[in-house]
This record gives structure tokens, C-alpha cells and sequence, in this order.
């Protein structure tokens, strides 16, 4: 098929998550939704209709345990059980709350608090750094208990859960994105949002085969399209528990389909060089590329047969990437076309629940995000911001009025990013206007809350943080007057070295400072004496400590 | 421990023995994401018949702390 513009895809539309769960299990009571290892065990299966019957016993218990209109958090490893308790809380009228595990343990409690949870589901892995809080703590674990005791309920005549009927205007979860003052913020989206987003994706991208499951569930991508769009189109999602297990679950399930952040296409570049270099192939691998590619102009398709060993390495059935979450560097996405993978680029926001555009399966264009999901509308503004209004768009952020007023204006959401729009729709991004920092693995970093961490030691006159080369780059100006008084001023690199080590003290490793430079002059200012965090030169950068 | 920890950190990276150390940070010195760290750890796991938690792994800031780590176990 060639790359044109051509019809929207025409899947049912649902009308709310549960709408999903009863046409699924209606159409394909016996196909398989969800896989997973059981370690030595083996592989264990869950049907469409284990599924909508094991929710339904949990939301059942959930409701004789009083939980009604309240908010749940779900904190743990990706897992069956995880999205078991994040259905029936939603199905049933609660607000879910999905938390970051890797976070600290004073900030998750900080984010209970923000959210308003009363009660927390946690894997076994992480009961632990939810004990200390006022909520009340059910342990995943104890799935298999909650499930019996919810199946008797149904079975001696309750049918408050099953009978629950949804308004789809109604608060379905708190999803927490990094804000550009340093503090989290709540994104509240209704269940009319997350349809909207699955009916959308769904008429843009087709999918013909099943999924290993690597992002994220606390992340709208890695829950909303990498795994509600795959259980709408009906393809069994393999739930990968580790990510150092993720090369060999490919190779066991054989994916049709990955979703992914650009940090995965980039290891995966890497590593498929390293192995050809290291048995010696790199050179004849890039010959081959070049034939494949001259032979794919005239229509000759012979990448499943020359790049066989490459393939495998993703189970030998990989045929679409979709990407978000990140800006992606073209050459990836042609090199792992060479190679007989598509790589589907899209873009959005937690806020926009969260995909507002995708390149399509046979109209794409390389370089951009694709072009708007069918539901709504983008525009550009006259600064250049790029605008989404539509059914996708968030209802604001949990109890923040002044940030919500920020973003929203007349219904449109104000992304933050800039970009432009051609004349076929497609999306180009340009820049950041917020000063997040985005790392490749679709992380945001706010580089206030670092900066506040190394401002607390008084050896710190200013500090700016940012991104560079895929580190995390913090520049400081040191107080040398503090420093002499210390007698430290011949050990200033080890003393900022220790400083750095110190601040990432219990911060994931996607949130740590990699590099630090120091600098003798002060940082530029403008007239309110605020660092000039745009206006530093960087190419003038003192030496890396 | 940390001479055969440092054999397949140079293995993965394809950086020269005696310039990575103890001290070597995984992800400013030998420029490793995390994905990448999960790799190399199961690498470790494989070598050492070993489960090394996922979360432990993201105390993990330079070569020392994971030599530290194994050495316990």
C-alpha cells in the first residue's frame, strides 16, 4: 500500500472501559487478553472472559469493603493483578490513582496526600513504602482471597458492581506529571477522555498481532494505548515484570507490535551494531541496507529474508513500533525501516489521555508526530504553541485551579510545545516551551527540583540544570568564599562530586545528575536578577568535573 | 568480583578495561541508560546465578556500588 492518505479505520467504538471489557468478552469469550511469566510455572493465561469475570469479583468485594467514590491508588510492577484493581475501581464509580513506584518514599506519601487517596493497592515488592501512610493498604498479594470472597458475594445474589452503570463525565483517574514548578500535578481524566483516545488511536493506527507490554501502567502511554487500544483491537498483550527480561519475552511471544519510548529504539540500535560488530557484519549489515533499500524503491521486498537475524532479535515478528513519549531521531526510524520494521511516531500529553496524533500504518511522514486524532482539533497559536481541543482533552488538574487556568483557556489545552501543521495535517514539532526536561525515555525531569536539592547546600551560589548529550547536566557557580572558609577551595571537584552523589541519594536512575561543570562567573540574569536559563551559552562551559 | 564486573561492563560498552574503576559512574562515565543497566545486570544475574532485585538496581550510580552489592551476595 502506498503512502497516501486513505480511511480511517472502522473498529466498534466503546462507549466507557466497561463497554470494553462486555464486547470483548461477548466477541471472544475464549481469546486471550493477557499473558505473563509465572516464573518457574510457566505462562499464565487470562481470557476476555476471566478477565471481565475477574473484575467483576474484585469490584464486588471492593464495594462490600465500602469502597465507593473514593480514590484508590494502584502502586506496584507492572502485572495482571495491577490492572485488575485499576479496572474495578473505575468500573465501579472510584477514582483511580496510578503512583510511580520508583518515586521516593516521602514523595509517593506526597502524592497520596495531593490525590486524597483513602485507600492503596501495592504489589508485595512495594507494600512497604506505602505502610507509614493514613490510607488504607491492601496488599496485591492477596488477589486470589479478594477474587473468592468477591465471586461468593455475586454468587449468593450481589449485583451492586455489576449493576453499576457509568457517566462517562465522571472523574476515572488521577494520572501525576511532573510541572514545571518543580511539584507534580494531577491530571484528572473522565472516562469519556480515555475512550475518546482509544476510539481515536484505534481509527488512525490498525494492529494485527499481539504485544509485549514494557511501559509503565502509572504512564497514560504505557496504560491507556500500549495496553486498553491493544485489549480493544483484541490481540493478547504479554506483560513483560522486568525490564531485563524485555529482549527475551520478544523472543518468546514474537510481537507484532511494540509500544515504546524513543530510550528502547535507541538501546535497541545500539545493541543490534554492538552484536554485528562484534561477530564482524557490521559492514556487509550496512551493504545489505543499501540493496534492500534500492530494491524497496522498485517495489522488491527482501527484508524478512536478508535481515532474518536482526529480526529475531524481537521475536522475528516485529512489524510496527509506535513511539511516543519522546522526540525521536529520524535516522532510527529509516534505519529500522531498512530493516522491515515500521516505526509509527506519535505524540501527546498525559493531559490529552494521551495520544493527540500518530503517523498512520500507510501514510506517514518521517520527522513529524503524525497527524491529529479524528476526534478533535490542533492548531497552532501565533506564538507557535500547539493547541488541542476536543474530547481528549483532561478536565483539569486536580484541585489547581491557577494551573489548570494556565493550560486551558475556552477548551483548548495549551501543550506547552511548539510546532507546526502542513497542508496534509501532519504535525512537526520545533521545541519546548515549558522547561521540562525530556529525556529519551519519555521521562519528564523538572530541573527546579533539582536545582532546590544542590541550592540546599550553602557550598551552591546557582545552579542550573538541563539536559545535555542524554545526561542530566548540572552547572554550578560555586560560593568560593564559603569554600576558602572550609579550606576546600583545592578540593573543589571532589567536594561537588560528593555534593552530586548526594543528590541523587534515592532518585531513579532516569532522574540522576550525570555530569557536573563548574563555572567561575556568575550565570547571566535579566532585570528581575532571575537566571537567564535560555540565555546561557553553552558552548562556553568550564571543564567537566 | 569487580575485575570480572568490569569484564563485562567493557564486553557491554565496549570501553577499554583499565579506564573503567570502582569509581566509574555507569551512567555519565560509561554513558549506559537504564535500560542499558538492565541488560548488563541480567548479564550479571547469568553470571553469577543470582536475582538482583529491579528495585535495588536504581540505587545503583557507580561500578563500586554494584561490586558492593554482589560482594553481600
Amino acid at each position: 500500500m502506498q503512502n497516501r492518505p486513505y480511511d480511517l479505520y472502522a473498529l466498534p467504538k466503546i462507549g466507557s472501559l466497561k463497554d470494553m471489557l462486555i464486547q470483548k468478552k461477548t466477541d471472544r469469550p475464549c481469546g486471550v487478553a493477557f499473558a505473563f511469566s509465572k516464573g518457574r510455572d510457566g505462562i499464565a493465561e487470562k481470557t476476555y472472559q476471566d478477565v471481565y469475570e475477574e473484575v467483576c469479583a474484585l469490584g464486588t468485594w471492593m464495594y462490600r469493603q465500602g469502597m465507593k467514590e473514593k480514590h484508590i491508588a494502584v502502586i506496584g510492577e507492572n502485572s495482571y493483578e495491577w490492572l485488575l484493581c485499576f479496572f474495578a475501581a473505575v468500573i465501579g464509580g472510584n477514582v483511580a490513582v496510578p503512583i510511580d513506584k520508583e518515586l521516593p518514599t516521602e514523595e509517593i506519601a506526597e502524592l497520596l496526600h495531593k490525590a486524597d487517596v483513602q485507600v492503596v493497592f501495592a504489589s508485595e515488592t512495594y507494600g512497604n513504602v506505602v505502610s507509614g501512610t493514613d490510607c488504607m493498604v491492601y496488599s496485591m498479594g492477596d488477589m486470589e482471597q479478594f477474587l473468592a470472597e468477591g465471586r461468593q458475594y455475586i454468587e449468593a445474589g450481589d449485583r451492586t458492581f455489576l449493576d453499576y452503570s457509568i457517566d462517562s463525565r465522571k472523574l476515572c483517574c488521577i494520572m501525576f506529571t511532573s510541572g514545571t514548578s518543580g511539584k507534580s500535578k494531577g491530571v484528572m481524566l473522565s472516562h469519556r477522555n480515555i475512550v475518546e483516545d482509544i476510539n481515536g488511536s484505534c481509527q488512525l493506527v490498525v494492529l494485527g498481532g499481539s504485544t509485549v507490554s514494557v511501559l509503565p501502567f502509572h504512564h497514560a502511554f504505557g496504560l491507556i494505548v500500549g495496553v486498553f487500544m491493544v485489549y480493544h483491537y483484541g490481540f493478547t498483550i504479554f506483560l513483560n515484570k522486568s525490564l531485563k527480561t524485555v529482549q527475551k519475552d520478544m523472543q518468546a511471544v514474537s510481537p507484532q507490535v511494540m509500544f515504546l519510548v524513543p530510550l528502547f529504539v535507541e538501546t535497541f540500535h545500539r545493541q543490534i551494531w554492538a552484536a554485528a560488530k562484534k561477530e564482524g557484519r557490521d559492514r556487509m549489515l550496512k551493504r545489505l541496507m543499501k540493496i534492500s533499500d534500492f530494491l524497496l524503491s522498485f517495489g522488491i521486498d527482501i527484508r524478512k529474508k536478508i535481515f532474518a537475524s536482526v529480526l529475531r532479535a524481537f521475536g522475528g515478528n516485529l512489524e510496527y513500533i509506535i513511539c511516543g513519549g519522546a522526540p525521536l531521531g529520524v535516522q532510527y526510524i529509516r534505519e529500522f525501516r531498512s530493516f522491515g520494521i515500521e516505526i509509527l511516531n506519535g505524540y501527546g500529553t498525559t493531559e490529552c489521555a494521551p495520544c493527540a496524533a500518530v503517523n498512520r500504518n500507510h501514510f506517514y511522514r518521517d520527522g513529524t508526530v503524525g497527524v491529529a486524532v479524528p476526534n478533535i482539533s490542533v492548531k497552532v497559536s501565533n506564538d507557535g504553541e500547539v493547541l488541542v481541543k476536543g474530547p481528549i482533552v483532561m478536565q483539569g488538574y486536580y484541585q489547581d485551579r491557577e494551573a489548570t487556568d494556565q493550560v486551558l483557556k475556552d477548551g483548548w489545552y495549551a501543550t506547552g510545545d511548539l510546532g507546526t501543521i502542513d497542508a496534509d495535517g501532519f504535525i512537526t514539532l520545533t521545541g519546548r516551551k515549558k522547561n521540562l526536561i525530556i529525556l529519551s525515555n519519555g521521562e519528564n525531569v523538572s530541573p527546579e527540583a533539582l536545582e532546590a536539592d544542590f541550592l540546599q547546600n550553602p557550598a551552591v551560589k546557582e545552579v542550573l540544570v538541563y539536559e545535555q548529550d542524554r545526561l542530566i547536566a548540572a552547572q554550578i557557580y560555586p560560593d568560593m568564599e564559603y569554600m576558602k572558609e572550609k579550606g576546600l577551595q583545592e578540593q573543589l571537584q571532589e567536594y561537588f562530586e560528593g555534593l552530586q552523589r548526594k543528590v541523587n541519594y534515592n532518585r531513579p536512575i532516569y532522574r540522576q545528575v550525570g555530569k557536573i561543570i563548574l563555572r567561575d562567573t556568575e550565570f547571566p540574569k535579566n532585570t528581575s536578577k532571575k537566571i537567564l536559563r535560555y540565555g546561557i551559552n553553552y558552548a562556553e562551559r568550564e571543564d567537566k568535573c | 568480583m569487580l575485575e570480572k564486573i568490569i569484564e563485562i561492563l567493557s564486553e557491554y560498552t565496549e570501553a577499554d578495561k583499565e579506564h573503567i574503576t570502582a569509581e566509574s559512574s555507569l551512567a555519565a562515565d560509561l554513558e549506559l541508560s537504564s535500560l542499558d543497566i538492565m541488560s548488563v545486570v541480567l548479564a550479571f544475574e547469568e553470571e553469577f546465578g543470582i536475582e538482583i532485585p529491579d528495585q535495588v538496581i536504581k540505587d545503583f550510580t557507580t561500578v563500586g556500588d554494584l561490586a558492593e552489592y554482589l560482594e553481600t551476595k
